[in-house]
């Protein structure tokens, strides 16, 4: 995998001033932005960063009224962020018969299904509800033999439970580089390459196999405009969608999405403001 | 026993568009935190307000935990929006770059009343003009 790499550029700023220059940063494609005290990170992906821009953005923030300068440029290589609380997990117990634990834990754990994740900064250790629950309605759906897909894989841990539980195959897959890195590597500790097949896609341009059942651990803005995508991969009657991601807030909102494209809703899991929705086809 | 308060920082991000990438995940994983549970988070409760830049200020505990409150966007960014201008005026005591309803400046205050330092929703609405008048637009009363 190529390193991405990223600019920070540290602006000296007084403090009265950070609401007012971020009309200035908005006109610029920065990725994100840390305030710290009298100072300014802005950051940005090293393909729109040129050291010109450093006089641009002075001078369109002296333009309002803003008096900036600039404390330092550093380049910044792309790292597992997670490391250090990574290292710290310990097993998640999920049900008396599923686990989900770091391979270096695995040993302590008693249950009959034990999923290994190793997650080098990507979603899905089950330490978030979102992963419990849907591993627990996947328990409750997976057939012997169907096939499955999981829509932002993630760690890859709910690929793998599918397989585990029985199911023949599933296409994963995940927008992003590390997490079909780290679902690689997962899928072969595992032990379950010739079932999982992992690959990079966006989840609206993705063509996805006809399938028996998908989990989608998404977010609601990704979830409702790909219900009807999610429908015709699925088997008709009886074909399974497992959403999670979403707020309690939105379960509504997302039920009658999922319904005006003709799935039929089961039941809904919460846990603290987190839900997961089952539907049928 | 209540956990020990390590200390926060402030994150100004886009709404649904967290990653890994800085400034996330140096700022959580400096402090042994995980930043995969904040971006979850984070996506999750912004993903209605696309295209807006949202402030995270996150306390981080003795125990490794954290939590985060999300305030509103900064005022600038609320009131280019409103009127869609690109930016506020290089000159504003001379040149004027927009022309904002007062309903408009309400409803900003409403927005960012929990975030100002004041009581009422009249300085609330004082402010919002201020700022405003600081970036050439002119409020119509």
């Amino acid at each position: 995998m190529l390193k991405k790499q990223f600019v920070n550029l540290h602006l000296l700023i007084l403090e009265e001033q950070f609401d007012l220059s971020y009309s200035v940063f908005n006109l610029f494609p920065f990725v994100g932005i840390e305030e710290r005290i009298d100072e300014i990170v802005v950051t940005f992906n090293v393909q729109d960063y040129s050291t010109e821009l450093n006089d641009v953005i002075i001078n369109e923030l002296k333009n309002i009224g803003v008096e900036a300068s600039v404390l330092s440029v550093e380049i910044i290589d792309d790292k597992n962020w997670n490391a250090e609380w990574e290292e710290s997990l310990e097993p998640v117990i999920v049900s008396e018969r599923v686990a989900i634990s770091p391979t270096w834990k695995s040993s302590e754990v008693p249950q009959e299904i034990v999923v290994l994740i190793n997650p080098k900064m990507s979603f899905g250790t089950g330490y978030h509800p979102t992963t419990r629950m849907v591993c627990t309605l996947l328990e409750k759906t997976v057939d012997f033999g169907s096939r499955w897909i999981d829509a932002g894989t993630g760690t890859g841990v709910l690929a793998i439970l599918a397989v585990k539980l029985g199911a023949e195959h599933c296409f994963a897959f995940d927008n992003d580089e590390w997490s079909v890195e780290n679902s690689k590597e997962n899928i072969l500790i595992n032990q379950v390459e010739n079932q999982v097949e992992c690959s990079q896609q966006d989840v609206f341009t993705v063509e996805l196999p006809f399938s028996d059942g998908i989990c989608a651990n998404l977010y609601r803005n990704l979830l409702i405009p790909n219900f009807p995508k999610f429908y015709s991969a699925l088997k008709r009657p009886n074909g399974v969608l497992l959403v999670s991601g979403v707020l309690k807030y939105d379960v509504e909102e997302i039920i009658t999405a999922a319904e005006s494209e003709h799935f039929i809703h089961i039941h809904t899991e919460i846990e603290n403001e987190w839900a997961a929705i089952h539907f049928t086809t | 026993m209540a956990k020990k308060i390590i200390g926060t920082f402030k994150l100004q991000l886009k709404a649904g568009q967290a990653t890994m990438a800085p400034p996330v995940g140096p700022a959580f994983g400096q402090r042994g935190l995980s930043g995969m549970e904040f971006v979850k988070q984070f996506n999750a409760k912004t993903a209605k307000d696309v295209d807006s830049i949202i402030p995270a200020v996150v306390t981080y505990y003795s125990d490794k935990s954290f939590t985060f409150i999300l305030k509103s966007p900064p005022t600038p960014s609320l009131i280019t929006k409103a009127i869609n201008i690109p930016k506020g005026s290089a000159e504003p005591n001379r040149t004027k770059v927009g022309k904002i309803k007062l309903s408009q400046i309400e409803e900003i205050a409403k927005l960012k009343m929990n975030d100002l330092n004041c009581d009422t929703m009249e300085s609330a609405i004082s402010m919002i003009r201020g700022t405003a008048r600081s970036m050439g637009v002119t409020v119509e009363d």
